[in-house]
């Protein structure tokens, strides 16, 4: 009931406008007072759209399909990603066309439920894994669970863990695009520099600490590890056997003697040995590392083409060990489709997806990129093998491990606990253990929901 | 006597420094701007950093045109930001006159409520707007584009503030001699206030073009998106490409430069030229 | 200025029609794109709704009991109060400081006008990155010519205390050219026998400025006061390119955190955003009545 009140509110709200307005409404006028809130029409695509999207006669032939595929591929892998569609555009039988329109991720996350909730949504979509579950708890991403059976793609050529990344309550929403886990990059140079092995990453947090002190060089602005601190740290709290949260029984595990240990080193390492530079950001750290101005940082594949375009001689290891062993936080993106698309543009998207999972096209992808490999058959591959900086990613990347993925509580959970609570760390703006205490306090309000 | 002449030109000196050393805080980083989207890639982000490239190279710019089609967004910012600024010049003068030299029912109230739209963050309406553009069908058009930023708050604020200060006696005349009040606005007003027109077009037309969020959220496809919207893409979602994004800067700012340039002459000069003075 | 003017009060209906008519483009198109959307975001303020736009229920004033015992409400109005006290004294008093020795038009004058409103041209996000790259304490070349000079690295933007009167000096940085343009238009338009009359009863410029110039030009230093003020209590793009609103949320502004709760943070809680919204809208609609009560009861002082 109360629901029905407030449709009719927001309803009258828009319609008023259309009444106040000049009357441009066009054809869709009668709709207008339908619940903006349950809006899916997907018939209601404006003729102006229409217009501009070129060639596009889908209903009228029946041949050209024609694809708006959103992405938030800004930068350097985005010209790799044009490269790749421009030539499917041209390859492919089933006349398909793929129109590109890419765009940062903030104006996606803004853009996207609006125009899924107003049945302007792009056919495709791709972004990264963590916002699947948020937007298939608002039901507005397509179940593709019948993905496999109707390509006849090979599933089982794909990594489990990889493919775990697009699955919400055993559905699927997505291919997999690309995965990744977070790095330990070193600088031999600077490493040969300071009188350490060049050939030799640390191995655990001691050692890590140990080295990031040595590389730090006040005089010369360069610094052993650099630590953002718009980030959180999982690897380290995995490393000694602590953790943030249980996404599977909503229980916070935040308040515990690891965490605090953990936090105590960290704080030890920025605050007394000031080993990375006071409150960088990542994009920062990014341009340091490339600078030859820090000797390690713990970053994902994206660090690649940049070191190399700068000429750094680097070096790419697993992220470090502690009494509990070695993990990284993995992430990756998956093109998914927003609820509301027609049964014939979806079965296009899909065409596109099972090309994308091709080997060949697999393998440009990481060959061009630096990203690891997750197809069974891809990973035999001689020529991957033989290529240092994949295989030692491929390496590196199997002690990734979820942290909150596919959980709708993460990126509060990043956001208004984690983050804070590293850079009070960080900045030595809290002690560990109030910090600490904060955070759960903080955790319990959020798992509460 | 003499003390005081000493006293004013002790003053007069220190405005000369006072202005040249902020003259130069601007100048600097501007200037850096430039000669750094000349830079390489390993230049730009070099350590110890160095003002003027060590190399120069355009590199950066053609990356820049590679990457995006330059031209037909530039066309659509020209169009986007040219109608605004056009359509909105005539409605803020037209609303600014009003308030100012017309006196009818409510126009303290109305005033107010204009005023208050100015207090409207952007974000804060972005999504009801877009739903409403969407009802309307002119998600994706120049009309969609142009139509919600055709008047303004600020806009209206600013023309009735000039149209107070201008003689009462102006529009008497034209009153005297049986014309409409169209008629007085246009031919005896509206050619007085070339000067704050052309002070608000620049304005309007600058605020457009560097717009960002605005025209993003209401194109939906790459061939209307303007020029600002479009160079966003450059700057990177996980490293930053500073080469590019100094490039990118530099092209949607050039534009704006050549415009201020021709454009400054009417209005540092124009408005002191105005009928203003009595 | 002679204030010769009878006012006439004699308006006819037609005068009024005509005056419905001059003010209805822009009264409709604001109405439509304006407060339409506006009374929106109010009506959602009171609702659960999130960008999904589905399942939405009301909620009452439950939303806004929250944001008052919200911490970084509190601290991102006290951010938002703290810029605008401090942003739009420095950039409207510089500008007027400078009308004193720029007030002319001589090519002296007008060249450095021009200069100065270059920065205005530019879009917050490219001064935002270049006065970023500047600072960087530790790539920057700002930071590099000081310790070269032996100034110890002052790390500006990454300073819990600094970053908030960084991003204050680089805000008005941008604007007190324009600023400047449009109070040096004002003071050329007062009426030069003004200034001798005041020359002959002996006032010194300092008196002159204070006397004839300030008031002479008070419709625009209010506008300028105005205008400035109600854009400073929405800043957002600066701290969005410069900070993200850090260190410690110390340059988070409060339509920051609108955007934040509303689009940057799942679960994208748009009912939650709209209020603040709304709490915002109040507090910038009384700070601007009570500024333009305080300023045009100052101005008509002045006129007298």
């Amino acid at each position: 009931m109360r629901k029905k009140v407030l449709s009719v509110l927001l309803g009258t709200a828009m319609c008023m406008s259309l009444l106040s307005g000049c009357g441009n409404g066009g054809g869709n006028q009668t709709a207008q007072s339908d619940d903006l809130a349950g809006a899916a029409e997907d018939t209601a695509v404006s003729e102006s759209e229409e217009e501009s999207r070129e060639g596009q006669d889908e209903t009228a032939s029946g041949e050209k399909t024609t694809l708006e595929f959103w992405n938030v591929f800004t930068g350097s892998d985005g010209d790799i990603l044009r490269q790749i569609v421009d030539n499917y555009n041209k390859t492919n039988t089933d006349n398909i066309e793929i129109q590109m329109d890419i765009m940062p991720n903030d104006q996606l996350q803004q853009k996207l439920p609006a125009a899924i909730a107003t049945g302007t949504a792009p056919d495709l979509v791709l972004f990264g894994v963590e916002n699947i579950a948020p937007y298939v708890s608002n039901d507005s991403l397509e179940d593709i669970s019948d993905f496999w059976e109707t390509t006849g793609a090979d599933k089982d050529n794909i990594l489990e863990n990889v493919l775990e990344l697009s699955h919400v309550d055993g559905k699927l929403y997505g291919a997999p695009m690309q995965y990744n886990v977070s790095y330990l990059y070193w600088n031999k140079d600077l490493f040969s520099a300071a009188g350490l092995d060049p050939e030799k990453a640390p191995a655990t947090l001691d050692e890590l600490a140990e080295y990031a002190e040595k590389l730090t060089d006040p005089s010369k602005n360069q610094f052993g590890l650099a630590l953002p601190t718009n980030a959180t740290y999982m690897q380290f709290l995995w490393a000694n056997g602590g953790d943030a949260d249980d996404p599977e029984t909503n229980t916070n595990l935040l308040d515990s003697e690891e965490n605090i240990k953990t936090l105590e080193w960290l704080q030890d390492l920025t605050v007394n040995k000031k080993v990375s530079p006071e409150n960088i950001t990542g994009a920062e750290a990014d341009t340091m590392l490339q600078a030859g101005q820090i000797a390690m940082y713990m970053s994902g594949p994206w660090q690649i083409n940049g070191l190399r375009e700068q000429g750094i001689n680097f070096g790419i290891a697993p992220c470090v060990a502690g009494s509990a062993g070695a993990f990284s936080p993995a992430g990756g993106c998956s093109y998914v489709i927003p609820k509301g698309t027609e049964e014939s543009q979806k079965l296009a998207a899909y065409k596109f997806m099972q090309y994308w999972l091709t080997d060949d096209i697999l393998k440009e992808w990481s060959q061009k990129n630096g990203f690891p490999v997750w197809s069974k058959t891809l990973m035999e591959d001689p020529e991957i093998q033989n290529d240092e900086v994949l295989s030692s990613i491929s390496e590196a990347t199997e002690i990734g491990r979820s942290y909150n993925l596919g959980y709708s509580l993460a990126s509060q959970i990043d956001n208004d606990v984690m983050i804070p609570m590293f850079e009070k760390v960080m900045t030595g703006a809290a002690s560990p253990e109030d910090a600490l205490k904060e955070a759960s306090a903080g955790m319990d309000k959020i798992l509460a929901q | 006597m003499h003390k005081t002449r000493r006293k004013v030109r002790l003053g007069e000196a220190a405005g000369y420094i006072l202005t040249l050393l902020i003259a130069l805080t601007v100048i600097v980083p501007i200037l850096w701007l430039l000669v750094s989207s000349f830079k390489t890639d390993v230049g730009v982000i070099k350590f110890p950093p160095r003002f003027f490239p060590e190399e120069w190279t355009l590199h950066q710019y053609l990356y820049v045109g590679d990457s995006i089609p330059v031209f037909e967004m530039t066309k659509n910012t020209v169009i986007f930001a040219g109608g605004v600024t056009v359509i909105s010049l005539l409605f803020d003068s037209m609303a600014g006159y009003a308030f100012a030299r017309m006196h009818f029912k409510g126009s303290k109230l109305l005033f107010s409520i204009i005023l208050l739209t100015m207090m409207v963050p952007f974000q804060i309406i972005m999504t009801p707007l877009y739903i409403e553009v969407y009802k309307f069908n002119l998600l994706d058009t120049y009309l969609g584009l142009i139509l919600p930023r055709a008047t303004s708050a600020f806009g209206i604020y600013m023309m009735s503030s000039f149209f107070a200060g201008l003689p009462k006696s102006l529009e008497e005349s034209g009153r005297i001699d049986g014309m409409s009040e169209f008629r007085i606005f246009r031919s005896i007003m509206l050619p007085l206030c070339k000067p704050a027109l052309v002070s608000l077009g620049i304005y309007h037309f600058m605020n457009n073009w560097n717009d960002l969020l605005y025209p993003l959220m209401l194109t939906s496809s790459q061939s209307k998106r303007t020029l600002s919207a479009g160079l966003a893409v450059l700057v990177g979602n996980k490293v930053i490409k500073y080469g590019p994004t100094l490039a990118a800067a530099m092209i949607s700012l050039t534009p704006l430069l050549l415009l201020y340039i021709f454009c400054q002459k009417y209005f540092i000069e124009g408005i002191a030229a105005s009928g203003m003075k009595e | 200025m002679v204030k010769s003017i009878r006012k006439r009060k004699k308006y006819t209906a037609h005068n009024q029609k005509s005056a419905y008519l001059f003010i209805a483009p822009s009264m409709v198109i604001l109405s439509v794109f304006v407060f339409i959307p506006l009374i929106a975001s109010f009506v959602i303020s009171i609702t659960d709704m999130n960008i999904f736009m589905k399942d939405v229920h009301f909620t009452g004033i439950q939303n806004f009991i929250r944001l008052f015992s919200d911490d970084r409400v509190i601290n991102a109005t006290f951010n938002s109060l703290y810029f605008t006290l401090l942003e739009v004294p420095l950039q409207v008093g510089l500008a007027l400081l400078l009308t004193v020795s720029l007030a002319k038009n001589n090519r002296y004058c007008k060249l450095l006008r021009s200069v100065y409103y270059l920065p205005f041209v530019c879009s917050m996000t490219a001064i935002g990155i270049v006065w970023s790259m500047l600072l960087d304490p530790n790539m920057g070349l700002f930071a590099y010519w000081l310790k070269s000079v032996g100034v110890e690295t002052v790390s500006f933007l990454k300073d819990p205390q600094l970053a908030m009167p960084t991003v204050i000096a680089v805000t008005a940085w941008k604007g007190f050219g324009y600023t400047l343009t449009l109070l040096a238009a004002a003071v050329l338009n007062i009426s030069q026998s003004l200034y001798e009359a005041a020359q002959m009863d002996g006032a010194g410029s300092f008196q002159k400025f204070i006397h004839i110039t300030v008031p002479g030009i008070w419709p625009t230093i209010s506008f300028c006061i105005v205008t400035t003020t109600i854009g400073a209590m929405q800043m957002f793009d600066q701290a969005y390119v410069m900070t993200q609103g850090g260190p410690l949320n110390k340059t988070e502004t409060v339509v920051q955190y609108i955007y934040d709760r509303g689009f940057q943070t799942a679960p994208y809680d748009l009912g939650y955003a709209s209020a603040i919204s709304v709490y915002l809208f109040v507090i910038v609609a009384v700070m601007t009545f009570v500024l333009r009560k305080v300023i045009l009861n100052r101005g008509e002082d002045a006129d007298a």
